[in-house]
């Protein structure tokens, strides 16, 4: 009797696969609006999430959507309320294509997922490259490559990693969209670069200065106490450099003066006079 | 941080970005919004994971040698260090590099500019453990600062180098002969006496005939050995063997130019060895021994006693005498040379401190003052300058007066202006120096912070270069960096003095004095300004000898060998026997040594 051959492990996302499938046939009897689609399409990108977590996304989502529900109207009312155009795209074979078209959803998803890909490739590779080269900063002068043992992680993770690029992708596109809204088709480009310029540098300062008050904060409470001492003589120092720098050079000038004045008697002694 | 590749995603991103703002392609431009989005993500991600620091680590250190974990080492004997670093966050760190910090010569085989470690992820409430080979050739502290921790997100896109401190010290005892085997202790004899036997407290000869040798002048008659004698028709005596401890004082020179750090190793790692081989030898002896360290401050006794807990006291204050730098006298020289070394160093075992932006004096101090001229007298004519680069701020006033009393309007428009002119030709003129002093800001205060964080100590070194290169030399020293230093040392003194061999003179006057007979000493020193020292060291002997107590001198041959010669003549004259270990301590070369002076004492009591 031959060994029985391994089965060959399930990919994760195909039970969760037929649940939404599942569900999305029967939340269409439940719902009026596609809100109700939402649930199981959270679900199908669950399916990629370690399994104690993926459920909870699905609950989570679940109420609010039913909440959502209640207003009558669908995510394409939605977005037609918030594009202010026609929602559905005529041709997909124009030129305009090409670029993003804030107004038209199939434009805006399509580069999301272009988006996407781009930043997942660029992952894939990293962690690739990650084999081969040194990641890790060090000091100069050393030659070489790393001797050191290294266990790499597992290049696992992907599916937060795809929710995080989602969510940011999502979010940089409501921001152009808004910011298209905003200055409406009789702007110029250049009222349209401004702004661009103006939300990047102003959301990179505001995500900067946010994380940085609260990771200090942290700090703040876990500072050894040298470093403690370092910020306290810092404080003090500022404080009190100007009174303590002039205290100092006066002292500095007697202690030199001091030393000069040996100096001098000894290249005096040193000369054989026996009275400096 | 941003590391190499980054760097080269921000430019990616960017010109992405850049490009499709220019040739208003915005769904070019969002792919680069959305790389640079990617790359503040992951800088955020690392600020929160690293964030709360140390906290949120722990770590564990263990020595092993093949017995299992110790608290002390061996010279020479090599031991294996394990690290275990445990996270106890709630935010796991995706890629670490743990690096342990090779202690201050200590040896590790690996790749030069490394530090032995390991790399991988740290889960949340998981492990990451490395052990390491540590060699240490001399005897001192191994001092185990800490680990270095270049925690990166999962991509290696951003980087955070941290320093965990642990300062754990472990004593390096010298190591004799005995020590250089394999660590298994070899019984070569039964010394200890029988049971219900004890030896003698008093010097006499025992009744164990040990040899028969020619009659030397001084030999008693009772000792002379009539049978043999007239069988050989020579006069022979009887040579008995001894059963008397001997007392032996081992006394060290620690004085300065002994502690001084030469390549191989100070001249007082080397004497702890031989004296440490003394002590296990007289311990296998069972003969009482004492030690006598002075310096130029004090002389510390530890009176003759014999067992393991004081063998082992003894052996340890040799440790730590060991690792003492020497003393480094105020200097006046330009501290410059002495920051890249320094920065270097600091920059390594206080990373946070050293790195910290707020050391940085602050611009408003550099750029308009107040004048903080110091008193340096190095940097040229641009470091004057830039020491008073304060009163530029007279010349508009200067000028105006001038103007008034000229009454010249051209005058008058040139007041305006001469202030914002002269200062920018001066900050043009002395740009290294803002940078020397920023450096300077940054040493002085990591240096006062390890003294306690005295705000005027940064003021003082900010002021005095003497001071500050003082300061900087003792650290350099203390961290054994003062050996790879650029500029040479001070040169050495043309005349030397005699009171290093009048503090040696006068420990070993205290061990004549408390000595009880019969003594044996054994005089440890270098051969620095050994010319100067030569008849301190030979009345001494005469000393000891007058006593009829014996005396061994051992003796660091340094680089100059100027009156080793004559000391060597004048000491056999004496019947005191010189060892010079410079040239390598024979394996029971001091055993036999001791058990021939052993002899001598029993005979001539």
């Amino acid at each position: 009797m031959s060994a029985s051959r391994p089965a060959a492990p399930l990919p994760a996302f195909v039970p969760a696969l037929g649940w939404a499938l599942t569900l999305l046939v029967l939340l269409q009897f439940t719902g009026r609006t596609t809100w109700m689609l939402v649930p199981p399409a959270v679900l199908a990108l669950a399916g990629f999430l370690p399994l104690p977590v993926a459920p909870g996304f699905f609950f989570a989502c679940l109420p609010v959507c039913l909440l959502l529900e209640t207003t009558g109207g669908g995510p394409e009312e939605w977005f037609d309320a918030l594009l202010g155009a026609p929602v559905r795209r005529g041709s997909l074979g124009e030129a305009s294509l090409l670029d993003l078209q804030a107004d038209e959803l199939v434009s805006v998803l399509l580069w999301l997922a272009i988006g996407l890909c781009w930043i997942s490739g660029f992952r894939e590779l990293a962690h690739l490259s990650m084999l081969k080269s040194d990641p890790f900063p060090g000091p100069s002068g050393r030659g070489g490559p790393s001797p050191l043992p290294r266990s790499m992680p597992s290049a696992g993770g992907r599916g937060w990693a795809a929710i995080e690029m989602l969510a940011l992708g999502a979010g940089i596109l409501v921001v152009i969209i808004f910011e298209t809204a905003f200055l409406g088709e009789q702007a110029g480009y250049s009222a349209l670069l401004r702004v661009r310029l103006a939300s990047l540098g102003g959301g990179f300062l505001l995500i900067f200065l946010g994380v940085r008050t609260v990771t200090s904060y942290l700090h703040w409470n876990a500072m050894p106490v040298l470093e403690a001492g370092l910020v306290a003589q810092e404080a003090a120092w500022r404080e009190g450099t100007v009174e303590l720098g002039a205290l100092n050079r006066w002292l500095t000038w007697m202690r030199v003066g001091t030393r000069r004045r040996a100096e001098r008697r000894w290249r005096i002694l040193s000369r054989g006079r026996t009275k400096p | 941080m941003l590391t190499t590749r980054g760097w080269w995603w921000l430019f990616h991103a960017s010109w992405t970005a850049g490009l499709g703002l220019l040739l208003r392609l915005e769904g070019i431009s969002f792919l680069g919004f959305m790389g640079l989005a990617w790359l503040l993500a992951s800088w955020v991600r690392l600020r929160l994971c690293c964030a709360g620091f140390p906290a949120v680590v722990s770590m564990t250190r263990e020595v092993a040698d093949r017995g299992g974990a110790v608290r002390m080492l061996r010279a020479g004997r090599r031991v294996v260090v394990k690290v275990r670093l445990r996270h106890r966050g709630r935010l796991g760190w995706p890629l670490v590099r743990l690096e342990d910090r090779v202690p201050d010569d200590g040896a590790w085989n690996g790749a030069p500019g490394w530090w032995p470690g390991v790399e991988g992820a740290l889960p949340a409430g998981g492990e990451l453990a490395a052990q390491w080979p540590l060699d240490f050739p001399l005897p001192g502290v191994a001092r185990f600062e800490g680990l270095r921790l270049t925690v990166a997100d999962s991509l290696g896109l951003v980087a955070s180098v941290m320093f965990l401190r642990d300062g754990t010290e472990y004593p390096v005892l010298p190591a004799g002969a005995a020590g250089d085997g394999d660590g298994t202790g070899v019984k070569r004899a039964n010394l200890m006496p029988p049971p219900g036997g004890h030896r003698h407290r008093k010097p006499g000869g025992s009744a164990e005939i040990l040899d028969i040798r020619d009659y030397r002048i001084g030999d008693s008659p009772r000792w002379i050995a009539w049978k043999q004698s007239a069988r050989r028709d020579r006069v022979l005596v009887k040579e008995f063997e001894n059963e008397v401890p001997v007392r032996c004082q081992v006394i060290i020179d620690a004085t300065t130019p002994v502690r001084r750090w030469q390549p191989g190793g100070s001249a007082f790692c080397r004497l702890s060895m031989a004296a440490a081989e003394i002590l296990e030898v007289c311990d296998e002896l069972r003969d009482p021994v004492g030690m006598i360290i002075t310096s130029e401050v004090e002389a510390s006794v530890e009176r003759p006693n014999r067992g393991g807990r004081h063998s082992l006291r003894m052996l340890q204050r040799l440790a730590r005498e060991s690792s003492v730098p020497a003393d480094q006298p105020p200097v006046d020289e330009d501290p410059w040379p002495l920051f890249e070394p320094a920065a270097k160093l600091a920059m390594e075992i206080y990373p946070e401190l050293y790195g910290s932006p707020d050391l940085l004096p602050g611009w408003n101090r550099l750029l308009i003052g107040p004048g903080r001229p110091g008193f340096s007298r190095h940097g040229g004519w641009t470091g004057w300058i830039f020491r008073h680069r304060g009163y530029v701020w007279l010349a508009p006033p200067a000028i105006l007066v001038a103007a008034y009393a000229m009454a010249s309007p051209w005058l008058c428009m040139a007041a305006t202006w001469s202030g914002p002119i002269l200062w920018a030709i001066i900050r043009t003129i002395t740009a290294h120096h803002t940078l020397r002093f920023r450096e300077r800001k940054r040493l002085a205060s990591v240096l006062a912070a390890r003294q306690g964080g005295d705000p005027a100590l940064v003021d003082a070194m900010l002021e005095d270069d003497t001071l500050l290169a003082t300061r900087l030399r003792a650290f350099l020293a203390e961290h054994r960096r003062d050996r790879f230093l650029p500029m040479p040392p001070p040169p050495p003194l043309t005349t030397f003095s005699r009171a290093r061999a009048e503090r040696l003179a006068r420990a070993v006057r205290a061990a004549v004095a408390r000595a009880r007979d019969p003594e044996c000493h054994f005089l440890l020193t270098d051969s620095s300004g050994l010319p100067a020292r030569l008849d301190v060291l030979v009345s001494a002997a005469r000393l000891v000898r007058a006593r009829r107590h014996q005396l061994v001198v051992i003796l660091d041959e340094g680089p100059e060998r100027a009156g080793v010669s004559q000391l060597v003549e004048a000491m056999a004259r004496l019947r005191v026997p010189v060892i010079l270990t410079r040239t390598g301590l024979a394996k029971g070369e001091v055993s036999k040594l001791i058990t021939s002076v052993r002899r001598m004492s029993g005979r001539s009591s």
